[in-house]
């Protein structure tokens, strides 16, 4: 699906790739590709938590044989975004509310670390605040269209992740941070409305400001609240979620 | 972990030439790596391992999976499997990390109404590498059970594990921290 965002959206992506160069993305390979694309599904919404993966569904789509896809289920289990079940095939992991709040916390401490430090270290390359600035912005813009695709609004955010990661020069930190944000992707499209969005831009705003003008507490406080309200939000939800779910069948996908 | 036995035991029985399957052979592999014997950048090459424990390249792939998991290496389609090194994972990095999950693992003792010293605590003093880095992980095991964070637990002997791969002589650190 396009939306009036598409361009500006690709645009910074590939600006924010170009910049940052020198962290790892996602390894070239076929596997990779697809493991890359199944976890944008279940980070977008399209899988939900205990959804089924089907090798060949999969292999179809991208017209490959079953090998890659297998490889690809097995990157996405060792990073925790889906569980391998034997001869049941891979399942959208599913988070008990203890594991949530715990990756929550873990990562609000590491998040506040990273902007801690991008907001401290010297010298800082122009070009990354700048565009962190400009992530901000853009944002903020498709924050205010109620109508935005979930997917063109998780994208800049996650870019902007990946500037402020970068800037911290902390490429340990900022692997161990990724890998625990992607084990939460399943929990990202539902936490996902209008009202939340424009809050939760304003917020990744003040602290890309906080940034720029080395206001280092600032910046660690915003990065954490960033995260600790993403958790009351997955928490609020899930409490509703309950309740719709014990007065509705539950929703299953089959053969 | 678990759906990786499973399946790991499907390939085990399905050997009849009583050749170690992928858990046994992450686990001594493991153990060379935590004791040094495979030190940190170290390449390790399928043919090594499948001669040294004479198991099947399948077992190995395994293992370097489950080890990967763990953080013990990492595997890329070029450049083989590789135990982590210093230009991954800087050792004033890990230690950055560390002392912030340290603080929050207190905090969240805390918030349970856990005293926070270092009572009920495993030593190990003039062990080997191996023991040292389980008691390390008995004790988080422990503290992450009484914050109710045993995610934290485990991320931190993640950390621990990088610490005595590159930076084995600063291991002392980790625990004398987890004492207090």
């Amino acid at each position: 699906m396009r939306s009036e965002f598409e361009p500006d959206v690709r645009a910074f992506f590939a600006r924010a790739e170009a910049l940052i160069g020198a962290v790892p993305g996602p390894p070239p390979t076929l596997p990779g590709h697809i493991a890359a694309w199944i976890a944008d599904r279940i980070q977008f919404g399209d899988f939900k938590p205990r959804d089924s993966i089907r090798e060949l569904t999969i292999a179809d789509y991208f017209d490959v044989s079953r090998g890659p896809v297998r490889e690809a289920l097995r990157l996405l289990d060792r990073d925790g975004l889906v569980v391998l079940n034997g001869r049941k095939g891979a399942m959208v992991r599913d988070l008990s509310a203890e594991e949530t709040d715990a990756l929550f916390h873990i990562r609000a401490e590491l998040f506040a670390a990273q902007a801690g430090l991008a907001a401290s270290v010297t010298p800082r390359d122009p070009a990354l605040i700048s565009a962190l600035g400009d992530g901000a912005k853009l944002l903020a813009r498709i924050a205010a269209a109620d109508n935005a695709p979930v997917g063109d609004y998780i994208t800049v955010r996650r870019a902007i992740s990946v500037l402020i990661a970068s800037l911290s020069g902390a490429n340990y930190m900022a692997r161990l941070s990724a890998a625990l944000e992607r084990e939460v992707a399943v929990l990202w499209a539902s936490v996902q409305n209008p009202d939340r969005r424009r809050r939760s831009a304003a917020t990744w705003g003040g602290l890309c400001r906080a940034i720029e003008n080395s206001r280092v507490g600032e910046a660690e406080r915003l990065a954490r609240d960033l995260v600790l309200d993403g958790l009351a939000e997955v928490q609020r939800r899930s409490e509703t979620g309950e309740k719709q779910a014990a007065s509705s069948p539950k929703r299953t996908r089959r053969r | 972990m678990a759906t990786d036995k499973s399946s790991a035991e499907k390939k085990q029985s399905a050997n009849t030439r009583g050749q170690p399957g992928p858990l046994s052979v992450a686990a001594d592999l493991r153990h060379l790596i935590v004791d040094g014997t495979y030190k940190a950048g170290a390449r390790i090459t399928e043919r090594t391992v499948a001669e040294r424990f004479d198991c099947t390249a399948a077992s190995t792939r395994e293992a370097f999976h489950l080890l990967e998991k763990q953080g013990a290496i990492i595997v890329s389609a070029r450049r083989g499997a590789r135990v982590i090194d210093h230009a991954q994972a800087p050792p004033s990095e890990i230690f950055l990390v560390w002392d912030r999950l340290r603080w929050l693992l207190g905090e969240e003792l805390r918030r349970h109404g856990q005293a926070v010293n270092g009572e009920g605590a495993v030593t190990s003093s003039g062990a080997s590498r191996s023991q040292r880095l389980i008691a390390a992980e008995a004790n988080l095991n422990r503290l992450g059970a009484l914050a109710h964070n045993k995610r934290l637990a485990e991320v931190m002997a993640r950390i621990a594990l990088h610490v005595m791969i590159v930076a084995p002589d600063r291991f002392e650190e980790i625990e004398a921290s987890l004492a207090r």
